[in-house]
């Protein structure tokens, strides 16, 4: 079943008319050049920015699955909203961090609350330095603690806005996995899904289960991945002949 | 983290002994020495007219409480609006509420107005212009983004500024601009209860309207976006800290005058007991600024007698190189 539909969502400016479907278990990734509309749609998706159209979201309980209709707390508790550049104005702890992730539980100190917050420092790997201070931290480890504070609301939904941006490769691979196996999480029988914004095509090749193209606001590919990056409009897009070669699997992208 | 639960729970308990210290020793402090604390006290408390009783009845305890709700407030806003603003420079002051009640005081002086209010005319006209001064600031930010809240704030602060200093300027007798002036040097001298009683409850109000937003304060920690994608709705909230700081900074610049630095440096100090938790700052804050505005009054007090020393300025004294060590820290961090 679809985790969410989206009908004919506009952002004024930013998104016109899209479109799409996220399957339960599916990690989608958006793809595009800068402005084409990615943030736009993650944050419209996430209740951050006004937008028209329907958003079915079929996680939600019945009466609310209209996005629009969805209260914020609710809303808050079932899609994790993970944006493009974290930063935090205090010098917090990584476990003080992650625990902010259950704000919307308003369950930080209870024991539910407790073992939420442990099983997302487990998942990405950052409960061994729980109690050193985020700003002492690597770009690579800092990276880990934001995607563990949205794992520790533990959503059905995850929109992450690049969330692999300046990683080097290994770090890469810890967010890429960590984010399919939320999406996995559906085979135990809790429907849940990923959409991503990414920049690295490879990377989408690699772990995406669909892909979605975009350009200014408006989707121009949608499907698996060799059919997206198949299509012969892509290098028109990002402005530059590309190879893309599909005899490799997954598809290799590269400037000509 | 069982560590830092052991000691956050640890630290109310101490903070609140240490301001009972705070209290006995300015209560015990005062122009008589020889005057029994608690048998005054008990005195004052049973409605007998001993000189105990009225020392520490209608001199000592209104100015020790005064102090201490004063103190309190601008702890309380501090912290509220350095977690708002995300800006660890940010003072009270900056919602334009302390110079609009400073000019609403200083249009009694000046006017003569409301006198059937007597000595509480001056109190009453500053809440009156720090709501003024509330409402400009919030008109002009609009929104609720940290940047233009502080530049609103410091266009309707330089306004009323300049308000005051006209006000000044055309003072109709020395005598009126000499109460004014040090009336605006902020003390808690010869206030009596009345003022107390215009004090408390806008403490009580404010401290509840700011006590109420405590998880959008730790989430703004990771900026606006990530607070409204947790279901917050920060331009609501932020309004209800705004209001409730300019609440219990204007009201206590109305009673006191201006006690410099209190707001700015109490947080800072709270700070490393609650791990930097925005959310958790607010009480600490609010009982070290009481402590502080308490201990430096009783400080002014053991000064040799003749002209007293205003509170205002020995904080104001005290904070000045606590702000010129934190600015040195910044930078060594940037270096």
């Amino acid at each position: 079943m679809a985790l969410i539909e989206v009908e004919r969502l506009s952002v004024t400016g930013r998104v016109a008319d899209v479109s799409l479907a996220l399957e339960a278990g599916e990690v989608l990734g958006v793809i595009g050049p800068n402005g084409s509309g990615k943030s736009s749609l993650l944050k419209s998706l996430a209740g951050l920015l006004p937008c028209r159209g329907q958003v079915r979201f079929n996680a939600a309980p019945r009466g609310m699955r209209n996005l629009a209709e969805l209260p914020p707390e609710t809303r808050a508790r079932l899609i994790g909203y993970l944006p493009q550049s974290c930063a935090s104005a205090w010098s917090l702890t990584v476990a003080n961090i992650v625990a902010l992730g259950r704000l919307p539980w308003r369950d930080g100190e209870s024991e539910q609350g407790q073992a939420a917050i442990r099983r997302a420092m487990e998942t990405m790997d950052v409960l061994h330095f729980a109690g050193r201070k985020i700003d002492r931290l690597s770009g690579g480890e800092q990276a880990r603690v934001w995607l563990a504070r949205v794992f520790a609301g533990a959503p059905r939904l995850i929109l992450a806005d690049e969330p692999v941006a300046s990683l080097d490769l290994r770090f890469q691979q810890g967010i890429m996995v960590a984010l399919r196996r939320h999406a996995d999480e559906t085979r135990a029988g809790v429907d849940c899904g990923v959409i991503l914004a990414l920049h690295d095509l490879n990377l989408a090749a690699r772990h995406c289960d669909r892909l979605c193209l975009m350009q200014n606001g408006v989707i121009r590919a949608f499907g698996p991945p060799e059919a997206v990056l198949a299509n012969p409009a892509l290098p028109g897009i990002f402005g530059l002949p590309l190879r893309v070669d599909l005899r490799h699997d997954p598809p290799v992208v590269l400037p000509a | 983290m069982a560590g830092t639960h052991v000691t956050s729970r640890a630290i109310l308990p101490g903070l609140v002994l240490v301001l009972l210290a705070v209290t006995a020793c300015a209560l015990a402090v005062g122009a008589s020495p020889a005057t029994p604390v608690a048998e005054g006290l008990r005195d004052w408390l049973a409605g007998r007219t001993t000189a105990a009783a009225l020392v520490m009845g209608e001199i000592r305890l209104p100015r020790v409480l005064l102090a201490l709700a004063v103190g309190a407030s601008l702890g309380l806003a501090g912290a509220a609006l350095q977690g708002l603003l995300r800006n660890p420079l940010a003072d009270p002051g900056l919602t334009g509420a302390s110079q609009g009640a400073a000019l609403g005081a200083a249009s009694v002086f000046y006017f003569d107005l409301f006198p059937q209010l007597g000595v509480l005319a001056p109190a009453l006209a500053g809440l009156v212009g720090a709501g003024v001064t509330l409402c400009a600031m919030l008109a002009l930010a609009g929104s609720s983004r940290a940047d233009v809240v502080i530049l609103a704030g410091l266009a309707v602060s330089t306004v009323a500024g300049a308000a005051l200093a006209t006000v000044l300027n055309f003072s109709p007798n020395p005598f009126a601009m000499q109460e004014l002036v040090f009336w605006l040097l902020g003390s808690v001298a010869d206030r009596g209860m009345p003022y107390l009683a215009l004090l408390f409850p806008a403490l009580c109000l404010g401290g509840v309207i700011l006590w109420r937003q405590r998880r959008l304060l730790a989430a703004l920690g990771l900026g606006e976006a990530v607070a409204e994608s947790m279901g917050l709705d920060c331009r609501r909230g932020s309004r209800w800290i705004i209001l409730g700081a300019a609440l219990l900074v204007g009201a206590s610049v109305s009673v006191a005058g201006n006690i410099g630095f209190v707001g700015l440096m109490v947080p800072h100090l709270a700070r490393p007991l609650v791990s930097n938790r925005p959310e958790r700052l607010l009480l600490p804050s609010a009982l070290i600024g009481a402590t502080l505005v308490a201990a430096a009054d009783t400080g002014v007090r053991l000064l040799p007698p003749g002209r007293e020393l205003k509170v205002g300025i020995l904080t104001s004294l005290v904070g000045a190189p606590f702000f010129i060590w934190f600015v040195w820290k910044e930078r060594g961090q940037w270096r």
